[in-house]
């Protein structure tokens, strides 16, 4: 059983030269939105998972570079946990954690849906994520059901 | 004086023979910018001083015209480009202005003709606009004029002083008016100015003159007088005694008067010089400090960016750690639901269900023997103890497989049981997170904003000293880098310089003892020398009548000069308040008035604005040139080039009305003429209007857009 | 005489007329005579000669103005 957290994590290529690239600018100076990809697919994981937006990946893939251990590895502990967790709240039960290959999976469909969505809000004028300015406001809009 | 015609021929943006006649009354020449308006004014100009105005520059001889001087412009500029462009290679061109005018002198009329020309030759065939493609003669002037004995024609030095005559020096900035140098005429913040005008063209000089005069007589005579009784007394000493005291006092009285003049004038100089000085420190001081709050600006302004970027990277950090989890609490409360209700499936033990002897191996013997090695019996396949051993083997290998599997999902449970351990606190710990959030996002952006306010106040007072600094460094000429560090020398600079005016003061003070000593000491022995002239008749000599009527005509000068100056001032103020009448009479708002002070001064006021400023102006030179007119009986005519250019077309109206009836012969001018109104058919009906001319621009190629300098040239229209 | 000299001559005139009159002047002097020489004394001042050599004229005026009326 291959350890979950090793796991490299799967996107489309479209999406990877897309958003991806437009969203972490890893080479830029001071302004850029996300500081690295795992940061940008987790941003768009969790949108996913909040929105309710699940889509099957459809090829061509892009390269991968990252996994949870990345994300723990720098400073993402609490990403990779909550990224877990979510799976469990879609999926549940927790019988499929047996298999981390669908634990992975899950994660890459829900982010993958969570792209979409974000090119969907670009689209419609809602927002530009051009800054992280941007993202700011995307997340600091997002309703709060408070029931705890 | 009457100037009845100008020619014009081939100066600057007149091409060929341009004639232009003037009468008594008002001449009016209209025409807007670059249409040659300055140019005729440069005319008159040229042609009796020999100067043309550059802007920015002043007066310039044209002999002294050059490319690399200050003027920038070269020894042919100033003649006609397209007469310079069509002079053929090493052929000559002749630039010349001539004025014809009358003078009335004693009831005589004089025609003098005034003529300045120069000649271009040509040297270059390829080119013609380069300073260095002619060779320019100096100018000449000739003046002819008729007298008794026939035409008499002067030149050069002579002819000059026949310029000067006609236009003395001082006057001449008055009546030749250039509109751009009004401020250096009137000044109302420098009341010298006013003081220069009347010296120079009113009538008080006379009054000036009439007091030298009997002042220098009065010396004179008195000298006379002690000569005189020296001479008569010879044998009376003590005579002879007060008659010398009184020489030797008159000439240390003399010496005194003049030491005091001059101690007054250089302590007057150093004062000025202090004052200078102590701006200049003044500035610095102020300047100093400026600096500082400068640098101290600097250094807030860099704290706060610093500050400013701290919590920046704080947001940039915690935004892909923490923040992007925001909103999850709902399925991460889920998540935790379902952790804590999972109880771990036992996977129970497989039920032995089959007989474990005898083992497997025993079986398949049995099986391939075909016989049961206990009872001896044959075991026939698919007989039915075949069947049964079947089954036994085939439950054994499901039981063996059952346990296999149990065994191992033992193991992938227990693992899974501790990573379900492992994550079971998570759900808690990132809910505690999350709480977190907007408070911690709220925090960070109200002190980001309260920064960013912080760092507008500062770069908003960094602005303001920005300004401050180039403020300083206009009002009080000081070149920071360079004398920042001169406050020193400047402040020793101002003690040596408060020594020497009190010790100058002080050396005024012994002076002025003294000159009252001599004065006493004159007055006294005086007193004694008249005793003798009064008691002994026949030993009086006229001198002393002379003396005392003349001293008494000193002090009546004296007097009535100081009294004559109050009256102009008076005078002045009168007269200009009535030209400052006709020139805003279609003003509706205040407009305040001329008020002239004893002291030259002219009265400040503040709710007018420049165009009323530039218009008492024109009106206190306009009262002085007709006050002066009218008390010495010479005319000269007023010649003004664009006063108008700050007023308003309405203005310019009233200017011209007013003008027109003051004096004998006005040229006037101006580019703000608007002549399709009404009022302007009003002004060309007038009786007192003459001549009007109308400048334009001739084109010498119609089909041209874009014409060239020499391409374009001066026309003159007569309208009136 | 031009209007100039007309106001200047009326003025000292005047001057001189009301000093005497009021007994301020302490030196003696002839009103008659003294009227005299500044009437040419305003002539002189629009001469166009300097100060200097005008004085001498003065000094002739006075003197023929005092040998005269004597």
């Amino acid at each position: 059983m291959e350890d979950l957290y090793s796991i490299k994590f799967t996107f489309e290529k479209k999406i990877r030269e897309g958003l991806m690239t437009s969203l972490s600018n890893v080479q830029g100076g001071k302004y850029y939105v996300f500081g690295s990809l795992w940061e940008c697919f987790a941003w768009a994981a969790i949108i996913g998972f909040i929105y309710e937006k699940r889509l099957p990946l459809t090829p061509p893939m892009s390269d991968k570079p990252f996994n949870l251990q990345t994300m723990k590895n720098n400073g993402g502990e609490k990403i990779s946990d909550s990224l877990i967790c979510l799976c469990i709240a879609k999926e549940q039960s927790l019988d499929f954690l047996k298999n981390p290959e669908k634990v992975i999976s899950i994660i890459n469909e829900y982010a993958n849906g969570g792209f979409y969505h974000i090119q969907t809000m670009i689209d419609n004028g809602e927002h530009s994520f051009r800054s992280f300015e941007d993202v700011k406001q995307e997340i600091f809009s997002r309703e709060l059901v408070s029931n705890f | 004086m009457l100037i009845r015609k100008i020619s014009i021929e081939n100066f600057q943006s007149y091409y060929s023979c341009n004639d232009m006649e003037f009468s008594k009354g008002l001449n009016l020449i209209i025409g807007n910018g670059g249409k040659g308006k300055s140019k005729l004014f440069n005319a008159f100009y040229w042609a009796l001083f020999g100067k043309i105005y550059i802007t920015d520059i002043g007066w310039v001889d044209t002999d002294l015209l050059s490319a690399n001087s200050k003027t920038n412009m070269g020894k042919h500029e100033f003649i006609n480009m397209r007469a310079l462009n069509k002079t053929p290679n090493n052929e000559t061109v002749r630039v010349s202005v001539i004025i014809e005018l009358t003078t009335k002198t004693n009831g005589r009329e004089i025609d003098y003709t005034i003529e300045r020309n120069a000649l271009a030759k040509r040297l270059n065939p390829d080119s013609w606009n380069l300073e260095s493609d002619w060779s320019v003669t100096l100018n000449e002037l000739k003046v002819s004029f008729d007298s008794v004995t026939g035409t008499i024609v002067k030149e050069r030095e002579y002819a000059k002083l026949e310029i000067d005559d006609l236009f003395p020096d001082g006057i001449r900035d008055y009546i030749w008016f250039q509109g751009e140098s009004l401020d250096s005429l009137i000044n109302f913040r420098k009341k010298e100015t006013l003081k220069a005008a009347v010296k120079h063209i009113s009538y008080y000089p006379l009054y000036e003159k009439l007091s030298q005069i009997i002042s220098i007589s009065t010396d004179k005579i008195e000298k006379a007088e002690r000569n005189k009784t020296r001479s008569q007394n010879k044998n009376n000493s003590e005579v002879q005694s007060l008659v010398s005291t009184i020489e030797i006092s008159t000439i240390r009285l003399d010496k005194a008067y003049k030491e005091k003049i001059d101690l007054e004038n250089d302590i007057l100089e150093l004062e000025s010089v202090l004052q200078k000085d102590e701006k200049k420190l003044e500035g610095l001081a102020d300047f100093t400090k400026v600096v500082n709050d400068y640098n101290q600006c600097e250094i807030d302004l860099s704290a706060v960016k610093e500050e400013i970027d701290k919590l920046d990277s704080y947001q940039r950090k915690e935004l892909p750690q923490t923040w992007i989890m925001r909103g999850t609490e709902t399925l991460i409360e889920q998540s935790k639901n379902i952790i804590s209700t999972y109880t771990s499936k036992q996977d129970s033990i497989p039920e032995r269900k089959y007989l474990e002897n005898p083992g497997r191996t025993k079986l398949e013997e049995i099986l391939s023997n075909k016989q049961c090695y206990v009872c001896g019996q044959d075991v026939l396949i698919d007989s039915e103890p075949y069947n049964t051993i079947l089954r036994r083997i085939q439950e054994q290998e499901q039981y063996f497989k059952e346990f296999e599997e149990y065994t191992n999902n033992l193991s992938v449970n227990k693992k899974f049981e501790r990573f379900i351990g492992s994550i079971s606190d998570y759900p808690d710990s990132i809910l505690f997170k999350l709480q977190l959030i907007d408070k911690n996002f709220q925090k960070s952006e109200g002190d980001i904003n309260k920064l960013i306010q912080k760092r507008k106040i500062i770069e908003e007072r960094k602005d303001k000293l920005d300004e401050r600094i180039a403020d300083i460094k206009n009002k009080y000429h000081v070149d920071v880098k360079r004398e920042a560090g001169s406050a020193n020398i400047i402040t020793s600079g101002l003690r040596a310089t408060r020594g020497n005016i009190e010790r100058l003061k002080r050396k005024l003070d012994v002076t002025t003892k003294d000159i009252m000593t001599y004065e006493n000491e004159i007055k006294r022995c005086q007193k004694d020398l008249d005793k003798f002239s009064n008691t002994v008749t026949g030993t009086r000599i006229p001198e002393t009548e002379w003396k005392n009527i003349s001293e008494f005509l000193k002090d009546v000068c004296r007097k009535v000069q100081e009294k004559a100056r109050k009256e102009l001032l008076i005078k002045i103020q009168i007269r200009a308040n009535e030209f400052y009448e006709k020139f805003t009479q279609h003003d509706n708002g205040y407009k305040g008035s001329i008020v002239i002070d004893e002291d030259y001064s002219i009265a400040f006021d503040p709710g007018l604005n420049t165009s009323h400023e530039d218009r008492k102006k024109m009106s206190i030179i306009n009262a002085l040139l007709s006050l002066n007119q009218e008390a010495l009986d010479i005319y000269y005519p007023f010649i003004s080039d664009a006063p108008t250019s700050n007023f308003d077309n309405q203005t310019t109206q009233s200017y011209l009305l007013g003008v027109k009836d003051m004096f004998e012969q006005s040229i006037i001018m101006t580019k703000d003429v608007d002549m399709d109104k009404a009022h302007f058919q009003d002004l060309k009906l007038d009786a007192n209007v003459s001549k009007i001319y109308l400048l334009e621009s001739k084109f010498f190629d119609e089909t041209k857009y874009n014409p060239e300098i020499f391409e374009v040239a001066t026309k003159i229209s007569p309208i009136k | 005489m031009s209007k100039i000299e007309n106001e200047m001559f009326a003025m000292i005139e005047s001057e001189i007329k009301q000093v005497l009159s009021e007994g301020k002047e302490k030196r003696i002097v002839d009103k008659r005579k003294t009227i005299l020489v500044a009437e040419k004394l305003v002539g002189l001042s629009l001469a166009n000669k300097e100060p200097e050599s005008l004085s001498n004229d003065y000094i002739a005026i006075v003197e023929s103005v005092c040998k005269q009326n004597s």
